[in-house]
């Protein structure tokens, strides 16, 4: 293992172990995201629910705003007892340290992704049997590109006396095409099964997931260590 | 209201909006000056006397 | 000195005013009616240079951040500051005009159609660099967050366009098919337009160092003043 990796390697591993032992983020974010599902069921009522549409809109909400509260919360470990110092002075590249954090923020919201969607597909009654390895790939596509952003701003906001909401103001706009791309191709795949080929807007809508995961893989990648201060 | 009404309606929206806009930075240009004039030490460094 | 600025920035309002005068007096005299949509066509000449220009203000924003992120001058914040506030303002105006536009032709204010959503994405986020701005409290820390912002936004740009082509029916006209004269006033329009949007950065950005100058001053006063009566009650 070349050192960089080493490194990558042990900075992921401090963070799902500090969430092992303190479980305090994915505890909340899934309840979040839970509960999230309950008002938005609730609130569309039993017709609009049945259809594709609303529950791939639903679900969509509960994963941003549960991957934002990731994000703080990740973030906010590093304030703590001044870690992030520390991480600052060790001699790691600042890339390999935002890598790791994308990582583990990854992680955590992979799991919160599972949860809320088998949620979904019982309470909203989403039909994932009818397109799962699509899913699969525009949803890890899209928490890729959303999850690259919001490291990258959690880093910015977490030093500042704000937190709280300005980091979902921050990230949302911008992920928006990231939003409507997956939700028109999810459209696609779960709503006009009727007659005609599923997916006649796949291919672009996927190149925009791929192009919004790479630009802004690269831009944070660079400018990320602009944004750390102790 | 007819298409007409509506066009009338698109350019005083439009111009209000852009020559107020203007008008109100305008002012505050010149308050700021104003206030620039009345304390001389703002643009003169009190350190560097 | 001074006073040869002053009327140069006097002079140059002047002919900016004239020209959009003119321009008002070209669309209402000058130009035919389109013939489907009638009379409320003529927004188009105030609307189409109007958006041109939001984009150019937004590449301002971008080459200031970039520049900030460079040089880490105060100066260019400002000029950030200002362009985005320009792109706003620019960016409102597309969206009413072509609300009242939509309004007379299709008789609803708003539909979610590609240009209309793609404009609103724009105009949120250019305004969420506005807000963010007065919840960071140091300035160098302000001024690196809208700065990589600011870059992150416009890279988005593109994207937002893109993937709102996704969305179904659009009912905008992608071109109209135009007549002489209607070149001549859409192309007539373009300079009053511009002008504006030089001279609104430029302006915002005269007013916005102004303003760092008097908050610098009012942050180094402060330590002044909060050192000597800490010092007299220890005493």
């Amino acid at each position: 293992m070349t050192p960089a990796i080493k490194q990558f390697v042990t900075l992921v591993g401090k963070d799902l172990r500090i969430e092992a032992r303190s479980r305090q983020t994915l505890g909340l974010v899934c309840v979040l995201g839970v509960l999230i599902l309950v008002v938005l069921g609730l609130g569309l009522g039993r017709e609009t629910v049945r259809s594709g549409a609303a529950s791939t809109a639903a679900l969509w909400v509960a994963y941003l705003f549960g991957g934002v509260l990731t994000f703080e919360k990740t973030m906010a470990v590093e304030r703590q007892d001044s870690a992030l110092a520390g991480l600052l002075m060790a001699p790691v590249d600042r890339g390999v340290l935002y890598l790791a954090k994308l990582t583990s923020n990854l992680l955590l919201m992979a799991v919160l992704a599972v949860v809320v969607t088998l949620v979904g597909v019982l309470l909203l009654s989403f039909d994932l049997g009818a397109a799962p390895l699509g899913f699969i790939v525009i949803i890890t596509l899209g928490m890729v590109g959303f999850a690259s952003v919001g490291t990258l701003f959690a880093a910015a906001v977490s030093s500042t006396r704000l937190q709280g909401g300005l980091l979902a103001l921050v990230i949302f706009p911008i992920c928006l095409p990231l939003v409507i791309a997956s939700t028109r191709m999810m459209v696609n795949l779960f709503e006009t099964r009727v007659g005609e080929p599923a997916s006649s807007l796949g291919g672009s809508g996927l190149a925009i997931l791929i192009a919004f995961d790479a630009i802004y893989l690269v831009t944070s990648w660079l400018v990320f260590e602009l944004l750390l201060e102790p | 209201m007819n298409s007409s009404q509506y066009l009338i309606l698109g350019y005083v929206v439009g111009a209000g909006v852009l020559w107020g806009y203007i008008l109100s930075l305008a002012l505050t240009h010149c308050r700021l000056n104003k206030h620039l004039r009345d304390h001389p030490e703002i643009t003169h460094d009190p350190q560097a006397q | 000195m001074r006073l040869k600025s002053c009327r140069l920035t006097a002079g140059f309002w002047a002919i900016t005013l004239a020209m959009f005068m003119a321009g008002v007096v070209m669309v209402f005299a000058y130009t035919p009616v389109e013939k489907t949509m009638g009379p409320v066509q003529k927004v188009f000449y105030l609307h189409l240079p109007v958006a041109i220009n939001t984009f150019l203000a937004c590449v301002v924003v971008f080459v200031a951040s970039v520049g900030y992120l460079w040089k880490r001058t105060q100066a260019w914040d400002d000029l950030a500051l200002a362009a985005c506030k320009t792109a706003v303002l620019l960016c409102s105006v597309v969206l009413l005009t072509g609300m009242i536009w939509g309004r007379s032709a299709w008789g609803a204010w708003w539909t979610w159609s590609p240009r209309l959503t793609f404009s609103l994405l724009l105009w949120l986020l250019y305004v969420v660099y506005l807000v963010i701005r007065p919840a960071i409290e140091s300035p160098q820390r302000r001024a690196l967050v809208s700065a990589v912002y600011g870059l992150v936004a416009f890279l988005d740009v593109p994207l937002v366009y893109l993937s709102v082509k996704l969305m179904p029916q659009d009912i905008h006209p992608a071109s109209i098919a135009l007549e002489p004269q209607m070149k001549t006033t859409l192309l007539f329009w373009f300079l009053p337009v511009t002008l504006l949007n030089i001279g609104l950065i430029a302006l915002g950005y005269a007013v916005q160092r102004k303003r760092t100058l008097i908050e610098q001053s009012r942050g180094k006063r402060s330590v002044h003043d909060t050192s000597t009566p800490l010092a007299g009650d220890a005493a």
